[in-house]
């Protein structure tokens, strides 16, 4: 196998992990109260002031910049390997490109998927 | 707080403890002082230029004269925007450092034997590693085996950079005065001379041994391994140390209960005074020279991706490569820059909440004149010299000065400068009233003092002269390329970020206070005398490689935790939100502050520290990675800021009817996604590949046309055009669009003004321009909430 093909398959999974943890980023609560940087601060006073809730702003948006950005790299990925099939097609490099790219487009299609209920939501505030 | 009395007002009192002041102090003098050490370094240790070089057989080779003016050439057609000296400069063309060592070891070890040959191997390294320059008689001495070399380098460059077809990046015949490619090979000799030849009494090179070159035996240092080593410790400890601290003591004191209820104002009920509309102006011509950038940065790439042709067109004839990134590098710190003034000067009354003295509108329009005089001026300039129009002092002064990130001419510079100082007068002027009234260390007069420090420390790169030993050109260009901009600028905008928020009545200003003084501390720390980071291969000493990589980690601490504190006043700002009757008007601003944050972390922070360690920049500065760091941290910080200001000042400007928030949601992804696109599917592939090709194979490989263009690299180049086009057509028109719209507002005079005659003056508050009023305000927790380090416990 080429050593281009190997890379871009090898990089293209990086994208997707790093996509993966962008895509969890985006569903960790973005209040202040509940960062684990003030864990110490909890402790103390337990009861916090008015939390925000998920569907305020700008907590309704900021899991958006995550979710989309997680897109923008698996859609790299599915490219990236796509392109990359184009130049190298013998079987060898299929089989290693063909599941990554296949891989990388379900996950690009389902961030689209959550993104799209995610505006059909009503918008809070 | 209404000042009804002109009389001598009472200066508000200090809202955070003195220990901040002290301590921010303390750190600053502290970090000042590493940089002035380095300094000395700089001076006394840089390689030294000999006045005659000669071969064994007696000939002079070149003359140290020849070196500095072969620098005045180098830097005045533009070769710094074409490929690197020491590493540093543009990446399409060579490493002259790392080309001339090559090359000339190559031909060295030919004439002794060649490849097949351990002696002839044995012999070359022998040969560039000795070092032959005897300080009493400035003369060093090269082998005859060296001498041909340079004959034949001379040839080479000759060819190379006289090319009448062009079709290398630069305009056809850039270079062919005999002369001056003789002067240009004497100091692409000269630093590879000080890249191999061992320090006297060490046993590395001038360079720390960069470039990695097997040819002359050039390796890593032990220096350059230890201190990698330590920086990775600073970096893991001190975040560690920072967070457990943290978590500990409730530094910011978020337990403040903020009862307030508080009632936005429609933007547009908001008074704007005369200078705010000018700032309409700035704007748009922010937002043009941001699409010429863009469309010249489209231009530079072209090269990259197919360097033979422009569409048929031959560009290289009137557009050479290292033009056009010239203007590139050059717009990216006008427009942002052009942002920042006009924010400041618009932030001023909403500060105050006074009207303009007299004749500040005039002092605006002024400084938006001065401004385009020298934006116009100095492109001209750079274009003029490039082509060969200018000599000497001429383009030095008025063309092409050439260095990297300082091309204009000095002239343009001096005046550059000039207008910050004008610009701080117009807010000082706007301040001053208010000024008085407050304590040093409260917001107002930080506000000033971090805008003072712009002109002043980007002044600094004044004492950048093309006539000196590069080194110390090296160590004065730094001010302004890191110091500047990573840490001055960074400041700035902590101070306009946090301010803006206070201003909005979403963060209490002692909170803010404590997040500055915070930023002072930390950036005082670790970007000061990280401003080495730059230093490890140019000509500097060990030591200060060795500052430079534990220091420069620090650095990345205050990123990673403002970027956290940005998001918890953003958090807050929510909270203040659900209790608001009136919508807050800043949405699509407040988003680009939120971009702001994730680029930070990733652009700055993480893409900056991958080519941080000193080991890691020994292969890899130069490279498609440094590349990917830049595009990601300064337009993912400041090109993302210059426009949530844009946007922020436009919603008060543009009428209502016109405003429209949909576009502003397609700048805004599309700026983001543009910007995502162009590092995961071109930067980064692109620059782990070359990473690994330059450890593979040599750094002089991976800097060679043959691998920049190979059919790997092209694919991935033309992989981000779609990524460009989102970038450009969705994200940089529609701020030009909506700027525009402000633009011919003000020209309409359809805009609000501070009318009520009742109401303020320059002396006095002015309601109208209030951003919001707060409706019910008890606040039981005011006196012990944020400021001192009380530990949580206890509060
Ligand atoms: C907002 C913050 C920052 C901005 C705007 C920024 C911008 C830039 C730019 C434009 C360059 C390219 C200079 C050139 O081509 O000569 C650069 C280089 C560099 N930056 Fe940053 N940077 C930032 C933060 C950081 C941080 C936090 C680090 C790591 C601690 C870092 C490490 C580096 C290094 C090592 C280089 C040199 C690469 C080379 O010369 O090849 N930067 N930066
Ligand atoms: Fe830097």
């Amino acid at each position: 196998m080429a050593f281009e093909t190997a890379f871009i398959a090898g990089y293209a999974v990086l994208l997707l992990l790093a996509g993966e943890g962008l895509r969890r980023l985006g569903r960790v609560s973005t209040d202040a109260w509940s960062s684990r940087l003030f864990a110490a601060y909890r402790a103390q006073a337990p009861e916090p002031v008015d939390p925000a809730g998920p569907a305020d702003w700008p907590h309704s948006e900021v899991p958006q910049l995550h979710t989309v950005l997680a897109g923008v790299a698996s859609s790299a990925a599915t490219l990236l390997c796509v392109a990359e099939l184009v130049r190298h097609h013998d079987r060898l490099a299929v089989a290693v490109l063909a599941p990554v790219a296949a891989l990388a487009a379900v996950v690009t299609g389902r961030t689209a998927v959550a993104l799209r209920a995610r505006a059909r939501a009503p918008q809070a505030s | 707080m209404s000042t009804t009395s002109p009389v001598r007002p009472q200066r508000r009192e200090l809202l955070v403890s003195r220990w901040w002041i002290q301590g921010g102090l303390l750190v600053a003098v502290l970090g000042l002082f590493g940089l002035v050490l380095m300094g000395f370094q700089t001076y006394q240790h840089h390689p030294p230029i000999p006045d005659r070089v000669v071969s064994e057989s007696g000939t002079t080779v070149y003359t140290g004269a020849d070196v500095t003016a072969g620098q005045r050439a180098f830097l005045g057609n533009g070769l710094m925007e074409y490929g690197s000296i020491f590493g540093h400069g543009a990446y399409l063309g060579p490493d002259f450092t790392a080309d001339y060592l090559h090359r000339s070891a190559e031909h060295v070890r030919a004439s002794y034997g060649g490849d097949g040959s351990d002696s002839a191997q044995q012999r070359t390294v022998e040969e560039f590693k000795t070092n032959r320059y005897e300080d009493s008689t400035g003369t060093l001495t090269v082998s005859d085996a060296q001498a041909a070399a340079f004959a034949d380098l001379s040839a080479h460059y000759a060819r190379t950079l006289g090319d009448p077809e062009g079709r290398t990046g630069l305009r056809p015949n850039a270079v062919t005065d005999p002369d001056e490619v003789h002067q240009l090979t004497s100091y692409f000799a000269w630093s590879a001379w000080a890249a191999a030849a061992n320090r006297p009494e060490k046993n590395y090179s001038y360079t720390n041994n960069w470039p990695p070159e097997p040819l002359v035996d050039n390796a890593p240092t032990a220096n350059t391994i230890v201190w990698s080593v330590l920086s990775l410790v600073a970096l893991l400890g001190g975040t560690g140390a920072l967070f457990a601290v943290f978590g500990r003591w409730n530094w910011l004191g978020w337990h403040g209960r903020d009862q307030h209820e508080l009632r936005f104002r429609e933007p547009r009920s908001v008074a704007l005074t005369q200078s705010q509309k000018a700032c309409a102006f700035f704007f748009l011509v922010m937002s043009v020279l941001f699409l010429a950038q863009t469309m010249l940065g489209s231009a530079a790439e072209h090269y990259r991706a197919d360097l033979q042709s422009f569409f048929g067109i031959p560009l290289d004839r009137w557009l050479p490569y290292n033009l056009v990134r010239t203007w590139h590098v050059q717009l990216s710190l006008m427009w942002v820059s052009t942002g920042f003034l006009a924010a400041g000067v618009f932030l001023v009354p909403m500060i105050t909440r006074r009207r303009d003295p007299k004749g500040q509108a005039l002092l605006t329009y002024g400084l938006l004149g001065a401004l385009t005089v020298v934006v116009v001026g100095s492109l001209a300039g750079e274009a003029l010299g490039i082509h060969g129009k200018l000599d000497g002092l001429v383009n030095e002064w008025f063309g092409m000065q050439g260095f990297e990130y300082l091309d204009l001419g000095r002239l343009w510079q001096v005046l550059l400068t000039l207008g910050m100082v004008l610009w701080v007068v117009i807010l000082f002027r706007g301040l001053r009233k208010r000024l008085a009234s407050d304590s040093h260390g409260n917001m107002p007069w930080l506000f000033f003092f971090a805008a003072l420090a712009l002109p002043a420390v980007y002044a600094l790169g004044l004492l950048t002269r093309t006539g000196d030993n590069y080194t110390i050109t090296d160590f004065w260009r730094f001010m302004v390329v890191h110091l500047w901009v990573e840490d001055f600028l960074e400041l700035f905008t902590t101070v306009m970020v946090a301010y803006v928020f206070v201003l909005l009545g979403v963060v209490r200003e002692r909170i803010a206070l404590t997040v500055i003084f915070l930023d002072i501390v930390l950036y005082s720390a670790g970007g000061v005398i990280g401003t080495a980071h730059h230093w490890y291969f140019n000509g500097e000493p060990a030591s200060v490689l060795a500052m430079g990589g534990f220091f420069s980690a620090f650095e990345v601490i205050p990123l990673t935790f403002l970027t956290i504190e940005a998001w918890s006043f953003i958090r807050l700002g929510a909270r203040r939100e659900s209790v608001s009757e009136t919508p807050f008007p800043h949405r699509w601003a407040v988003m680009f502050l939120v971009a702001v944050g994730f680029w930070n972390f990733l652009g700055a922070g993480v893409f900056g520290f991958l080519i941080n360690l000193p080991i890691v920049s020994y292969y890899e500065i130069g490279t498609a990675l440094t590349s990917n760091h830049a595009h990601t941290a300064m337009m993912g910080v400041y090109g993302m800021l210059a426009c949530g200001f844009a946007v922020f000042a436009l919603r008060y400007l543009v009428p209502k009817e016109q405003w429209s928030d949909r576009l502003m949601k397609i700048s805004f992804w599309s700026l983001n996604i543009g910007l995502a696109w162009m590092s995961f599917v071109t930067l980064l592939p692109l620059g782990i590949l070359q990473l690994y090709h330059s450890v593979d194979a040599g750094y002089y490989d991976a800097r060679s046309l043959t691998f920049i263009t190979s059919d790997t690299n092209a694919m991935l180049e033309w992989l981000r055009l779609p990524g460009d086009v989102v970038f450009i057509a969705g994200g940089v028109l529609p701020l030009v669009w909506m700027s525009l719209l402000g633009a011919l507002a003000v020209l309409r005079k359809d805009t609000p003004a501070a009318t009520n005659p009742s109401h303020g003056s320059e002396d006095a508050d002015d309601p109208d321009l209030q951003l919001f009023t707060e409706v019910e305000h008890h606040d039981p927790d005011e006196a012990t909430a944020a400021g001192s380090l009380t530990p949580a416990g206890r509060a």
